[in-house]
This record gives structure tokens, sequence and C-alpha cells, in this order.
């Protein structure tokens, strides 16, 4: 093998020393690196917002990944940059930007199970609507059948008035699902009506118009003003009907100022929203007309009232006046069986009729307050002491017996109780 | 307690650095204002100097960073030169003016480093051309 010889070794040596100095060293302006690094991470975080899903969360964040593998050589000098902020500060910043979305994107994914789920429960719930409102209709007929065959025969008014019952909860179910069934609709759009845009209006607006919204909510409350005038109904009724529409009143109520802002350029809808208003107060009218119709045709047929009683107060003012009246006729010592007329209204209207069956859902339903129903008690118990003074006489005299009697028991047991005094023992 | 009152003393040592260069635009007015370090400057006369015409001052990008001494290293695209100031009372006063580049530097930078101070690395492009000191002489380049 040839040798090389010094001087050209020295020579290479030389050449490799010159080359070293005449290659430019490859570098890059801090400034430079840190303004394309803020850059990408800028458009990073931009798209964190618009991150939907759980995998756009996950694409991203690897996005980010790649990113900091990137720029991590450069840190320093990105910092040297960025100063006060700082490389780590900003990839914080875009990791909680992810979470953020990433948890949001995790609660959207659940959000359209849980609507998916929803329209499963509209399509039932309209059904059972449709259903229901068919087995109603059936009901009325059965009811005017019934009615028709009805001569004191006991098996026909046993069955009429199951059908009514059953016509009544059919009727309670319909209306609770038609609200129910709205619900799921406004529920399925994940946000408040304020929230939504045109375009999300008119998607659910389009939802209540497929599901017959508007048909149904006026089926159903015609269908329960039809309930009131076939049928005889009880206060045990009213208590359940009473609550019912106001409940029905109520929830539409509710709904109003949503369907208003989803409606907010359809004139036809705006129009059925007025219609359904009148029909709900025409049959919440009704209901109490019903009711007082009801319960004066009890007390006129006993005397109490000359006139129809027309809301709470009216029977309190009724009620006492009559009871009044009944007083002042004693005390004015006037000709009459003041005992037998007592004693047919505390016996047949006073205590059955009214304190039994009528007062709860005059309480419940109508305004008329407990210390009213007081204050009328103490009035007829008055009249009673006036109206049956013997029964007055002969209760005082029994009761300055019992007392007698009891004093003298509790003196005698008194004296055989007595300590008997012990002899002192003598030191 | 030591009261200082009319005493002149010295505080040492003090770090001047720019932890990295700025790049701004020069305004109508040929105004430089830096944001980030409270820095407002006219370049004008230093286009003038540069390329005999002061009014290629305007939207010119400025790249500006101080050294650790506290001296001022100014150049911009197509200089030949930068230019090294130290600070006065609202003035800058040439230190040194280095030459670069014949050519005009393309796309100049400066780097700062805490284990070059007070050296200052130019570059243009993406090519280091070494690191300088005040006084405008290169201490070899970046390893």
């Amino acid at each position: 093998m040839k040798k090389i010889s010094l001087p050209t070794l020295s020579m290479i040596y030389i050449l490799i020393a010159l080359l070293a100095l005449t290659v430019p060293v490859m570098s890059q302006s801090d400034f430079q690196i840190a303004k394309e690094f803020k850059a990408k991470q800028d458009a990073l975080v931009k798209q964190a917002e618009g991150v939907s899903t759980p995998e756009q969360a996950e694409q991203l964040r690897k996005k980010v990944e790649a990113l900091d593998h990137e720029y991590a050589p450069f840190k320093d000098r990105i910092n040297n940059v960025l100063a006060p902020d700082s490389y780590d500060a900003r990839f914080k910043i875009l990791d909680e930007r992810l979470q953020l979305t990433g948890n949001w994107a995790g609660r959207a994914d659940s959000l359209a199970q849980r609507v998916a789920s929803l329209e499963v429960d509209v399509v039932r719930l309209s059904a059972a609507v449709d259903s229901l409102t068919e087995s109603n209709s059936k009901m009325f007929s059965e009811i005017g059948r019934l009615q028709n065959e009805l001569a004191n025969n006991r098996k026909i008014m046993d069955s009429l008035n199951n059908v009514i019952k059953q016509l009544r909860t059919g009727l309670a179910k319909r209306d609770q699902m038609i609200f129910a069934m709205v619900d799921s609709i406004f529920i399925q759009a994940g946000k408040n009506v304020d929230a939504m845009t045109d375009k999300e209006k008119r998607g659910v607006g389009s939802k209540l118009d497929q599901r017959n919204m508007f048909a149904n909510i006026r089926k159903a409350i015609s269908e329960n003003l039809q309930f009131i005038s076939v049928t005889a109904l009880t206060p045990h009724d009213y208590a359940a009907l009473v609550p019912e529409q106001r409940k029905f009143a109520s929830q539409w109520k509710g709904l109003g100022p949503k369907l208003a802002s989803i409606y907010l350029t359809g004139k036809d809808q705006k129009k059925q929203v007025a219609i359904v208003d009148t029909m709900i107060a025409s049959w919440g009218k009704q209901l109490d007309a019903s009711a007082w119709q009801s319960l004066s045709q009890v007390l006129f047929k006993h005397n109490v009232i000359g006139a129809p009683i027309v809301s709470g107060d009216d029977f309190v003012l009724k009620l006492n006046a009559y009871v009044d009246g009944q007083i002042a006729i004693i005390e004015q010592k006037k000709e009459g069986d003041h005992a037998k007329v007592y004693s047919a209204f505390a016996d047949s209207v006073w205590a059955p009729i009214i304190k039994v069956s009528w007062k709860p859902v005059l309480i419940q339903c109508f305004g008329v307050s407990e210390d009213q129903f007081k204050q009328l008690d103490v009035k007829v118990e008055k009249w009673a002491a006036l109206a049956l003074p013997g029964i007055g006489l002969w209760l005082y005299i029994v009761g300055i017996l019992i007392l007698g009697v009891l004093i003298f028991l509790l003196l005698r047991a008194g004296k055989k109780k007595a300590p008997v005094p012990t002899p002192q023992s003598t030191p | 307690m030591i009261v200082l009152i009319g005493c002149a003393y010295t505080i040492r040592p003090v770090d001047y650095a720019f932890t990295s260069e700025n790049v701004t635009e020069a305004d109508q007015h040929g105004m430089v204002i830096d944001q980030k370090y409270w820095l407002k400057f006219n370049v004008k006369g230093l286009m003038f100097d540069e390329m005999q015409d002061s009014s290629k001052a305007v939207g010119a990008e400025i790249h500006i960073i101080r050294n650790s001494a506290g001296f001022y290293f100014v150049t911009a695209p197509k200089f030949k030169n930068v230019y090294i100031f130290s600070a006065g009372e609202n003035s800058f006063s040439l230190k040194t003016k280095v030459l670069i580049s014949e050519k005009g530097l393309a796309e100049p930078y400066f780097n700062y480093s805490k284990d070059r101070a007070p050296y200052v690395e130019i570059g243009d492009g993406k090519t280091s051309l070494g690191w300088y000191s005040t006084d405008g002489k290169m201490e070899g380049t970046k390893k």
C-alpha cells in the first residue's frame, strides 16, 4: 500500500479546514421560528373551536402532539421570543381548549343519542295519542248508546259509569301525552328556542306540524268540553277535572312563547295559537260553570239559595246570608219550626253535601278557604244552639252532673292516699 | 442602612439583552414603534445612509435587537450593513457599522443566546453569518 507523504497529508488537513470555514452554517431566525410556531398553534386553537365529535377531538390532539414534536427542539429559542409568554403556557392553553372541546364533543355525542331516543319517544307518543283519541271517540259513542238505553236499569247504569271513568282516564292520559310529545320535540332540538337559528326553528316547526300538534291539542280540548256536557259530574269528578284543566292551561301557557318564536312568520300557526288560547279559556269557564251549576241545583232544591252560585266568594256569601237569615228569624222570635229547618239543613245539606262532598273541591279548586268554612261552622253551631234550645239545656245539666261526680271521685281518692304520720324514734 | 443621597454609584452587572430580535414595519413617517420593548425611533436617516433614499423607510421591515451590554443592532432587507448603536439621551449614537454583504441582505435576522452574550448572531435566510461583538467583530460561527 502506497504511503501518503506528510506534506500531502498536511495539504489535505488545510483543505478540510478551509472548506469548513467557507461552508455556511445552517441556522434560522428565532423570531421567524416563533412566528411560524405561533401561527400554527393559533390555527389549532381555532380548529379546536370547531370540534364537534370525539373523533375530531382525537385527530386534533394528534396534530397538537405533532406540533409539539416539531418545535420542542426550539423551545428555548421560542421562549426567548415569546417572553413573557412561553412555549409551555401556549400548549397548556391549547390542551385546556382541547379538553373542553373534547368534553363538549363527548356531550354532543351523547346528546345525539338522546335525540335519537327522543325521536323514538315522539313516534311512540304520537301513536299513543292517535290510539287514545280513537278509543275516547268510541267511549263517547258508548256513553250515548248507554244513556239512550238507560231506564232505571242498574246494570246499564254501572256500565255507563264504568265507561265514563275509563273515558276520563283516557282523556287525561292523552292530554299528557300530547305535551310529552311536544316537549320531546323541543328537547330534541338540544337548546332553548331563543338560541336557535331560523333554520333550527323551521325544523322544530315542521316536526310539530308533522305530528299534528295543533290538531291534537284542539281535539283534546273539544273532547274535554264534550265530556263535561255529556256526563253528570260529581264533586269528586270536579276535584280531578279542574286540576287537569289548570295543568293543561299552564302547560300550554309555557308552550305559547316558544311557539310564538318558532312560528315567527307563520301567520296560520299564529292564528292556531290564538284559537287554542280561546278554547282553553272556554274549557276552564265551562268547567267552572258546570261545577257551580251542579252545586247550585242541590242548594236550590233545599231552599238554601235563591239564585245560582257563580264563584267561590259567591258561595261563601250566599251560605253566610242563609245561615244569618235563619239565626235572625229565631232571634226575632218569629213563628216556625226552627228545629226542623235546622235539622233539614244540617242533616241533608251541610254535613253530607257541603262538608263531605264539596268542601275538598271548593278549597282545592275554587278558592274557598278553610277559615271561611270554620266561620260557617261557628255560625251553623250558633244556629243549632238557638234552634235546638231544649237539647242545649239538657246538655248543660248533664255536663254539670258529670263535673260534680268527677270532683267527688277526685276528693275521695285524695283522702285515701293521705300519708299516715310515722311515730318518731326516741334516742 | 446605607444612605446614598448625593452619591454617584454604579450597579453591575446589568443585562440589557432583548431575548430575541424584533421585526417591525416602519410607518408612513418612517417611525419604528416596537410595542414589545417600548422603543420608538425614526429610520429615514438610516435608509438614506444605506440606500440614498429616505422615502424607502416607509413600510420597511426593520430588525432590531439589543445585546446584553445595551447596544442596539439594527438592519433591514437589502441593507449591506448592520448598524450598532449605543443609546444616549433620546438618541442613538452609531458605534460601528458592519459590512455584512455587498449584495445586500435578503432575509436578515438577529439571534440571541445567553451562552454567547454579549455576541449577537447575524444571519440571512437560513444561513448564520456569525456571532458579532459590539465592536462589529465576528467571533466565530454557531456550533
